[in-house]
């Protein structure tokens, strides 16, 4: 069964088209970078599949559940089961210490106590951040806020990861480290990963790239 | 400027007009606190006018007025004037007056509640040589014996006319007076009030009993260029011919004395109008913030466009500005209307606590609706303060990117030391004494100043209290996430989440100060009304509809009431006004045997001596001590027909019923040195088995001009004169406890709409809808906790401020401390549910947005 099913997706708003007839599959464990100019549809279209942007036509399946047929309920349950998300601007809660970020989904989740700690500890160990697990997102450099925010995309084992610029706020460098970091840890967690990007270099490094242009996907 | 002007041009008032419920709500708000706080003045200053404001539409406002030091001025006293000033150009115009009531069937039994009107007896002739001319519609020589000039107004109000009859009680006689004449309004002068009849001066004379006396002379001083220095003079020449007999006041030391007799209830309004402007400035801050976090990506544009960020500041604050100015007039036409009802309860407590005033409506007048602008439009600058600052100061960047600004909870320590700094400013500044004016007057600045800074104070370690208890809250670990998220939120307050914890516990701390002083105000009323009057039968002159009119019963009707088959014992208490230094007070002239058998003193200081065998002294009440700064052992000059006689002051009691002092001497002595042989009040002892109802229905139905009440009667009376003072009292605390939760709502749609990033990476995690707003209402169950509970506790204090120290130094009485537990429950809990309420619904409405 494939991670996530897209067919034929649509989206207007009132004199535009922002998506039209969007159709692609993604495999468990692939990563497809998605590219395309500023206003080509890439964000409307990750929305849509993480269920916080509606489509006006169209199906999405994620690990064979149909998205487009859920309540509100429904949809907020499908990702905290099988959804992960990393932000360009990370998005960490700034009130929450680096580890409880990471919890989070856990105990969205209703997972015990004991288990939260130990797969926290674990994640923020091979992200690297583990000596900042008690530090507030404002005490974190960009680097660290985005691997804490990939540790919290990942902890609770989702199909799908959905990263919209993970590096689009990071220094080059650090960029790159990210990069690789995110790689190996999707690759461990065994998610399938749509990556929104700008950088054909990031865009390299997964399996498959996705083109988009006035909505449509031009190169699948 | 004119950058901000565009600004407001452009952007803000185009908001207006899409937003334009918002605004709607926000000038209400502003034209609520502001039509509250005019209300309440109009109303006080239109019953406060009608002491000082008789004669002016007759003659013109006086120049000076003569009182004598011991009651009532001897014609003597008349010739002594004249006499010291000469031939100069100066008009004397001796006045009796008094208060006289419409004798109605004993029925209306209710105290206050009948009319009261006010008799004034003016030298016809006198008027005449004034105006050089008999003015239209007085005649200088009424020929009908009792005749009296009213007003249109009152001929109206009334439906009486030329030749018709009134019946009024004079001291304790039913007496008959004949509508002579209507009283001409003249174009220059300041309408009459109704409530006046103006009579023939030696026919008010006869008709009062005061034969070859008068109450005041008012003195008139001619108008011409030489007026000032005039005026100057004879006010010296008065002043040195006076010595001991009289006082010569001006016009600024009447209303003064009128004001010092409402010092108490002015107390109450003065602490509810700053509550009214305090919560409406607290939700005008909210709302505005709330705009600015709205409005955030389009200032961010306009601050990517090059506006300067003082040209946003301003643009917000001239906004500010405008709000304040509509709200202000709309608020003007509320407080107008509003002061219509309210003046009619101001009236009638102020008449039945300190004298007639006849008030029945409040005119606008163009200080207060200056002062009623001002205050609307500072307080809306002022609350729009902070959102503006933040609004300049914020990069555009951030205002124009959807992630909110870090925590910086950190910034806030020094304002953590700030508030218990000024905590322990206010316990200081509860030591100060009262600033004593010249007049004697007091005014409880450092009590104001302590019960300010324990506010401020409160509100701003309630900050940390909230941060603090947070972090204690248990189980934290295994807690949900909705727990996790709100607590941490609460555990990092940010300072919107300060604001509104600081702002509800104020509003709760100001409620529960005024309501712990209000119900030791009534235990302790109710504690004296037991002690002191314990006698079966209570009389009184029908004519007097007050605790400070002068209306007596004579001798022969005291002898005749003791006499009663029923009657085992009676006491008859003497009273008159004289004049010390500071103000008027009373002198009391009683029965020690009586007082002393039936224990009807509750001693602040124990008499010392036996105070009745003693020929030089007296007792004082706890007003009069406070008032005057003296104390047991001090000497007072105690002005008398004969001269001054000097007193020591052996003791001192506790007095609820008179708040301008009195002196208590035996009642041989008051005959003797003020000549007055008739009781002011008498009490009567009735043999056992004797029911109070049927001899006092016996004893009215022989005397017709007397109130007689039972003491059952009188007691609740008392009382309810006394609650009716703080009856608005209850309504605004509501008011008070409303706004505050309604500003913790809009404090918490501001926190939510400033997380709206953070709403949609919780959506993003799987967080439903329901949960968020379950984080929002959570959030709001703290915040309305630790205010409640900081507030509460605060409150205390603050009733403990106002009844030991403002109201001691405001008006000279000791309450005792009375805790209204089960009210002060009844608050928090209220408080705390409708808070989260609110905050459960704004939150709901935010996150669905």
């Amino acid at each position: 069964m494939p991670a996530l099913e897209v067919l034929q997706l649509s989206k207007h708003y009132v004199d535009a088209v922002v998506l039209r007839d969007v159709s692609f599959t993604m495999s468990v464990g692939e990563r497809v970078a998605l590219l395309g100019p500023s206003g080509s549809g890439k964000t409307t279209l990750l929305n849509c599949i993480g269920g916080v942007d509606k489509a006006d036509s169209g199906r999405v399946l994620i690990d064979g559940e149909e998205l487009t047929a859920l309540d509100s309920d429904g949809l907020a349950r499908l990702r905290r089961q099988r959804i992960g998300t990393v932000f360009q601007f990370f998005h960490l809660l700034p009130t929450l210490t680096a580890a409880e970020n990471v919890e989070l989904p856990l105990q969205l989740l209703g997972v015990p106590l004991a288990e939260r700690e130990q797969r926290v500890r674990e994640l923020l160990m091979r992200v690297g951040v583990q000596h900042r697990a008690h530090a507030l997102p404002s005490e974190l450099s960009g680097g660290e806020m985005q691997r804490v925010a990939i540790a919290r995309a990942v902890v609770h084992r989702p199909a799908l990861i959905l990263a919209d610029e993970p590096t689009g706020n990071l220094d080059s460098h650090t960029g790159e480290v990210v990069l690789d970091l995110l790689a190996e840890v999707v690759r461990e967690s065994r998610a399938a990963m749509l990556m929104v990007t700008h950088s054909e270099e990031a865009a390299r490094r997964c399996d498959r790239v996705l083109r988009m242009k006035d909505g449509a996907l031009i190169v699948r | 400027m004119n950058e901000a002007l565009l600004i407001l041009r452009r952007c803000a008032l185009r908001h207006w007009r899409l937003a334009f419920k918002q605004q709607a709500v926000l000038v209400l708000i502003l034209a609520l606190g502001t039509g509250v706080y005019l209300a309440m003045r109009l109303a006080n200053r239109a019953a406060l006018a009608g002491f000082d404001r008789f004669t002016e539409g007759i003659t013109r406002q006086a120049d000076w007025t003569v009182q004598g030091k011991a009651g009532s001025l001897a014609i003597d006293d008349l010739r002594a004037m004249r006499q010291a000033l000469g031939a100069r150009p100066v008009h004397l115009v001796p006045l009796v007056e008094s208060t006289v009531s419409p004798a109605i069937d004993e029925s209306t039994r209710t105290i206050g509640s009948r009319p009261t009107w006010r008799l004034v007896g003016m030298d016809f002739i006198g008027l005449l040589n004034l105006r050089n001319e008999a003015p239209a519609g007085i005649d200088p020589r009424p020929a009908t014996l009792h005749g009296v000039l009213v007003t249109e107004g009152f001929a109206a109000q009334e439906k009486v006319k030329v030749g018709d009859r009134l019946r009024v009680v004079v001291n304790e006689r039913v007496e008959s007076l004949t509508v002579a004449g209507l009283l001409p309004r003249m174009p220059d002068l300041p309408a009459p009030p109704d409530h006046l009849l103006v009579m023939d001066l030696p026919d008010a004379q006869r008709l009062l009993g005061k034969a070859d006396r008068v109450d005041k002379v008012e003195v008139l001083v001619q108008r011409g260029p030489a007026f000032p220095d005039l005026r100057d003079e004879a006010g010296d020449l008065l002043r040195k011919a006076g010595g001991d007999r009289w006082l010569v006041l001006d016009r600024e030391n009447k209303r003064a004395l009128a004001g010092t007799m409402t010092e108490a209830f002015r107390l109450n309004l003065t602490i509810l109008s700053l509550l009214a402007l305090f919560v409406g400035g607290y939700l005008i801050f909210q709302a505005l913030d709330g705009v600015v976090l709205r409005r955030r990506a389009e200032i961010g544009i306009l601050k990517s466009m090059g506006l300067r960020d003082r040209t946003v500041q301003q643009a917000f604050l001239v906004e500010a500005a405008l709000l304040g100015l509509v709200g202000g007039v709309l608020g003007v036409g509320l407080g107008w209307a509003g002061a219509q009802g309210a003046v009619v309860a101001v009236t009638q407590t102020m008449t039945a606590l300190y004298g007639a005033t006849n008030a029945s409506h409040a005119s606008l007048q163009a200080g207060e609706v200056a002062l009623s602008l001002g205050i609307a439009i500072i307080t809306s600058i002022i609350a729009a303060w902070w959102p503006a600052r933040v609004a300049a100061q914020t990069p555009p960047a951030q205002m124009m990117g959807r992630h909110a600004a870090p925590f910086s909870g950190h910034r806030y320590q020094k304002v953590e030391w700030l508030g218990l700094a000024l905590l322990i400013a206010a316990l200081g500044l509860a030591q100060g004494d009262a600033w004593r004016l010249s007049d004697g007057a007091r005014w409880p600045i450092a009590g104001y100043a302590a019960a300010l800074a324990w506010l401020l104070g409160a509100g701003l370690v309630a900050g940390p209290v909230l941060r603090w208890l947070a972090r204690w809250v248990p189980g934290q670990g295994s807690s949900s996430a909705v727990q996790r998220l709100a607590l941490s939120h609460l555990r990092q307050p940010s300072v919107r989440h300060r604001f509104a914890v600081a702002a509800l516990a104020s509003a709760v701390a100001m409620t529960a100060g005024m309501a712990v002083m209000v119900a030791s105000f009534d235990h302790t009323m109710r504690s004296w009304i037991e002690r002191s009057m314990k006698a079966d039968i209570y009389v009184s002159s029908a004519g007097a509809q007050s605790a400070s009119s002068m209306h007596y019963i004579s001798a022969e009707s005291v002898e005749a009431l003791a006499r009663d088959a029923d009657v085992a014992e009676h006491a008859a208490l003497f009273a008159t006004k004289v004049a010390m230094p500071g103000g008027d007070a009373w002198v009391m002239g009683t029965s020690p045997a009586f007082t002393q058998k039936h224990h009807l003193y509750a001693w602040v200081v124990e008499p010392f001596l036996d105070w009745w065998q003693a020929e030089s002294a007296a007792l004082v009440n706890e007003s009069f001590s406070e008032r005057f700064a003296l104390r047991a052992g001090d000497s007072i000059d105690v002005p008398t027909l004969s001269g001054h006689h000097r007193v020591r002051i052996a003791g001192i009691y506790a007095d609820y019923g008179n708040e301008r002092g009195s002196i208590t001497i035996t009642q041989e002595r008051f005959r003797a040195w003020f000549g007055i042989s008739d009781a002011w009040r008498l009490a009567l002892m009735l043999k056992p088995g004797a029911d109070a109802e049927t001899v006092r229905a016996r004893m009215q139905q022989a005397h017709p001009g007397l109130s007689i009440f039972t003491q059952s009667h009188l007691r609740s009376e008392a009382l309810r004169i006394f609650r009716q003072t703080f009856s608005v009292t209850y309504a605004l605390e509501i008011v008070g406890v409303v706004v505050a939760v309604a500003g913790l709502g809009l404090a918490l749609a501001s926190l939510l709409l400033e997380r709206r990033e953070e709403l949609h990476t919780l959506r993003s995690l799987g967080m439903t809808s329901r949960e968020m707003a379950q984080t929002g209402a959570l959030e709001g169950l703290g915040i309305a906790s630790v205010g409640t509970a900081v507030g509460l506790l605060a409150g205390l204090w603050l009733g403990w401020l106002l009844i030991y120290r403002i109201n001691k130094q405001c008006f000279g009485w000791t309450l005792a401390f009375h805790l209204p537990s089960g009210q002060l429950l009844a608050l928090g809990v209220a408080v705390v549910s409708v808070g989260v309420l609110v905050a459960a619904m704004v939150s709901r409405r935010i996150v669905r947005e």
